[in-house]
């Protein structure tokens, strides 16, 4: 049997997890609401040049020549990475001033990935999107706001299930989804903080523990850089980068042969700071709706082409991989996202009912209703 | 308060299928597109009616406090 002195330490737990995450949670809500559109918004957006429509299996143009035309149009800045679209035919070429760069550092070029032709420039962390994103995701303080905004989650998370705790000895007496609309201000927002908090519980949850994943991304690679590169880089330790570095296209076809029924995600180049100072980093992603979260890598050697494979990341990656869809809910086209943005909104309610519940002086009613809870 | 006492089954019966609701509604469209996809949508939707339909449709008989208290 719960006791009632269990029912008052689940209450504590709520009150104040819920108390000093909530103006964060609320931001991240706010948002988070337009970033669920992110894709959508982006395109009316920006002026966005479309790649040519061809007929599918059409053989896509040379990487090397978009790096060499990348190169030409901002001679300023080394090439950084490669990204091929999931979306569009599209592949953009990532040019940074130095090996680890500032979130605002990052400029592209964008190529039409059969035709070859240059389709735009721009600067990633430039327009209201990636301001939000950074807001959203760090508030504007670099890792130690991401980890701040991590810590935060986990403290959602643990409102969300000591709420669904007390939310047991609270209804004990009402019926599931009460909602009194003549009663007074306060019982209607105990109620709607109720229904709402109980029936958003799971997306809520998700939601917490999706975002303190995030939130450790770049710890988590940093420690994978640390334990799976140092053993394989090990060889090579000492020796300078390369000045002439081997075809882009011939490493990634190694890396395709090697990998059957994987697609090619990304190369990044040779980085002394966040990977090998003498490999192409190639991710290659599955083709079926799961199996594309869950990547692999291959190192290629930018002078030899020697190929070492790094086929299965570590389970703290590929859970990363997989959290990532869950939070932001781009998984299942545009409904899916509707419907996101109305969980976020109901999340929002319960947020500002719950702060109202401790801000407003109980009534008689309700001082009388938990005594009589918690005394059961 | 002598109303009757819901039992905690009785409490999280409609929250518990919900969440199993939800969980189905969250994985469904990660394991394939199309069908799975269309699932989701559904499998999603139905908490958000339930809160919608609780708020707007006026009920008597889920209250089991006694009202004359207020």
């Amino acid at each position: 049997m719960i006791t009632t002195r269990t029912i008052r330490l689940w209450y504590r737990i709520h009150k104040w997890s819920s108390l000093i995450c909530t103006a964060f949670l609320l931001m991240a809500c706010m948002t988070g609401l337009p970033l669920i559109f992110h894709e959508e918004l982006g395109d009316m957006l920006d002026h966005h040049v479309a790649p040519a429509k061809m007929p599918e299996n059409t053989a896509p143009a040379s990487l090397d020549k978009m790096v060499d035309a990348a190169q030409r149009k901002l001679p300023a800045l080394h090439p950084y990475s490669i990204a091929l679209d999931d979306d569009e035919p599209r592949v953009l070429v990532i040019m940074t001033p130095s090996p680890k760069p500032a979130a605002k550092d990052f400029h592209f070029v964008s190529f039409d990935e059969h035709t070859g032709r240059m389709l735009e420039t721009g600067q990633s962390a430039a327009g209201p999107l990636s301001w939000l994103l950074r807001l959203h995701e760090e508030l504007f303080l670099g890792l130690g706001g991401e980890l701040l905004m991590g810590a935060m989650a986990l403290l959602f998370a643990i409102a969300v299930v000591s709420g669904g705790l007390v939310y047991g000895p609270f209804m004990k007496r009402l019926n599931f989804g009460t909602y009194r609309q003549a009663a007074p201000r306060r019982t209607r927002w105990f109620d709607l903080h109720n229904l709402l908090g109980i029936v958003t519980l799971v997306w809520a949850l998700v939601m917490g523990a999706t975002g303190v994943m995030n939130a450790l991304s770049t710890p988590l690679f940093g420690l994978w850089r640390m334990q799976a590169l140092p053993p394989l880089l090990a060889p090579f330790h000492g020796k300078p980068t390369p000045v002439h570095l081997r075809s882009v296209d011939a490493s990634v076809a190694e890396v395709a042969a090697a990998m059957p029924g994987m697609k090619i995600d990304s190369i990044l180049f040779p980085n002394p700071v966040i990977a090998s100072p003498r490999h192409y980093v190639i991710f290659a992603n599955g083709t079926t709706p799961i199996t594309s979260r869950l990547s692999s890598a291959a190192l290629i050697d930018v002078e030899t082409g020697g190929m070492t494979l790094v086929k299965n990341l570590p389970w703290y990656l590929r859970a990363l991989e997989v959290s990532r869809p869950l939070h932001f809910g781009d998984y299942g086209g545009l409904p899916l996202k509707i419907l996101w943005a109305l969980f976020d909104i109901a999340t929002i309610a319960v947020l500002v009912s719950g702060v109202y519940l401790w801000l407003s002086k109980k009534s008689a009613f309700e001082i009388e209703m938990e005594q009589a809870v918690l005394a059961a | 308060m002598s109303q009757t006492q819901l039992t905690p089954w009785q409490v999280y019966r409609w929250p518990a299928v919900l969440a199993a609701i939800t969980v189905a509604g969250l994985l469904f469209a990660l394991f394939g597109d199309g069908v799975w996809d269309a699932t989701s949508w559904i499998l999603l939707a139905i908490p958000l009616v339930v809160i919608a339909s609780n708020m707007t449709i006026r009920k008597n008989t889920n209250i089991r406090m006694n009202h004359s208290r207020l």
